[in-house]
């Protein structure tokens, strides 16, 4: 998966779990820290991720706290690869 | 009551003058000082509590070996929470350790219950992190759970939070008159303010100090309403209050607690209070509790009610935090599910937005905190049927 294969997903997820968002999201972009999402919103994010992508991301565990979407790109690719 | 506090300040003085006195190369001494004062002050509380939380700490600390050594019994450290579920079904109980000098009043019995429950979630957080760093040295974990101005009511740490380059940190005077200021505020709404509302103010508006008013009961729906207001800020300003004491304390030390509240009675809906409210708790209940269940479920609704039902039930065994605990993830599903429709605003102004939800979800809380807290199902009952007019 193409890092922009990568970023359209979380954006998809993204919209799967808080609705319309407002603005573009890049790769600089943290959607903790930017207020797309709370605690709990970011528990689904991951879990609508891993389902649309159709597999578990093991770097991503019960603790994983870095939002930023470039972070999640390199995760999402490197599992892909 | 304050001659309790005194000995407790003092003491933090004291055995902050004495961690401050060894080098930073000397951690094991500074701990040796943490673990002294904290195991002192428990045992002069009950000698038993030590004992149940030195007990505690050692299977917490057998639950990380066996499930390192076998990592495909994921679950094992769950096992943490049996000497609370003892607790909460014998006469254990009597043993729940609170800090000298801590009120001991109606609202109290269940914030006393949560000592042992703050600690089980500490032990089972540090298990997690020790199982992802593949080290959990005995002595953190046991820093952590004794360390006595966390012990009655959190925040909820892990050992982390006690290892060897937390303690061999340089002092930090500013840090420490900081603490001492952060616990200035923390008696300020413990003795001052929680003690005005609980006697002067419930005297005036109920007739009776706030314990009184459970066995007095209420005259209507609008004496319930307000009374749920009412103690439900009293819940507010000791919680905090304690917090304020313990990260003050940790302050002393030049140790780091995590915050536990931001304004909650600011939060403008149900999902906005838990990013305010018991903050240490919220982060572990998302990561232990609520990721699990909705990898294992696939249906984030069902798994906020679940998870939340088993927080009420680790508040205490009891009717009142089983209706707080399926009421809190309900309302936060319905959010959840409301925000997937993805409607829009209503047309008014932001700010009329916000206070509305302001008001509604400082109801909605206040109620259900109200319902876990009552003494008794009987009061339980009692209380609910005041706000259709029913005196029982």
């Amino acid at each position: 998966m193409t890092r922009e294969d990568a970023l359209a997903a979380i954006t998809k997820a993204l919209t799967t779990t808080v609705g319309d968002i407002d603005g573009t999201i890049t790769e600089d972009t943290d959607l903790v820290e930017d207020g797309m999402l709370d605690s709990l919103d970011s528990m689904t994010f991951l879990f609508e991720l891993e389902n649309d992508l159709g597999m578990k991301l093991e770097a991503i565990d019960e603790t994983y706290e870095d939002f930023r979407v470039g972070s999640i790109v390199d995760i999402v690719v490197a599992a892909t690869a | 009551m304050l001659a309790s506090l005194q000995i407790l300040l003092l003491t933090t003085v004291a055995a902050s003058f004495a961690y401050w006195l060894l080098p930073a190369a000397w951690v094991e001494g500074r701990r040796a000082v943490l673990l002294v004062t904290s195991g002192t002050l428990l045992y002069i509380y009950d000698p038993a509590a030590l004992f149940v939380a030195v007990g505690t700490v050692l299977l917490a600390w057998l639950l990380y070996g066996v499930t390192r050594r076998y990592p495909k019994y994921g679950w094992l450290p769950w096992l943490v929470v049996i000497p609370l579920v003892i607790n909460a079904i014998t006469p254990i109980g009597d043993l729940i350790p609170f800090p000298v000098g801590s009120p001991r009043g109606v609202v109290f019995t269940n914030l006393a219950t949560l000592g042992m429950s703050f600690y089980t979630f500490k032990l089972y957080s540090s298990i997690k992190q020790g199982l992802k760093l593949n080290s959990l040295p005995f002595r953190e974990i046991l820093t952590t759970t004794l360390f006595y101005p966390a012990f009655p009511s959190g925040p909820i740490d892990a050992s982390q939070k006690f290892d060897h380059a937390a303690l061999s940190r340089d002092p930090n005077v500013r840090r420490w008159v900081m603490g001492v200021g952060r616990i200035g505020l923390g008696v300020i709404k413990v003795y001052i303010i929680g003690g005005y509302i609980q006697s002067t103010l419930a005297i005036d508006m109920f007739g009776v100090p706030l314990p009184g008013v459970y066995a007095q009961g209420w005259s209507g729906p609008v004496e319930a309403l307000i009374f749920a207001f009412f103690s439900f800020g009293f819940l507010y300003v000791n919680f905090s209050g304690f917090t304020d004491i313990a990260i003050g304390s940790g302050w002393m030390f030049n140790l780091e607690l995590t915050e536990n509240f931001h304004f909650p009675l600011l939060s403008h809906s149900i999902q906005n209070f838990w990013q305010r409210w018991h903050l240490s708790l919220s982060k572990f209940i998302t990561a232990y509790m609520f990721k699990p269940m909705l990898r294992r479920t696939g249906k984030p609704a069902l798994s906020l009610v679940v998870t939340f039902t088993l927080i009420g039930l680790w508040h205490n065994v009891s009717i009142g935090y089983l209706f707080w605990g399926v009421g809190h993830g309900s309302a936060l599903a319905l959010t959840m599910y409301y925000r997937g429709l993805k409607r829009r605003p209503l047309p008014m102004p932001m700010i009329v937005r916000r206070a509305g939800g302001i008001v509604i979800t400082l109801t909605f809380v206040s109620l259900m905190s109200t319902i876990a807290n009552q003494p008794s199902n009987r009061d339980l009952a009692r209380y609910v049927a005041s706000f259709v007019g029913v005196h029982l």
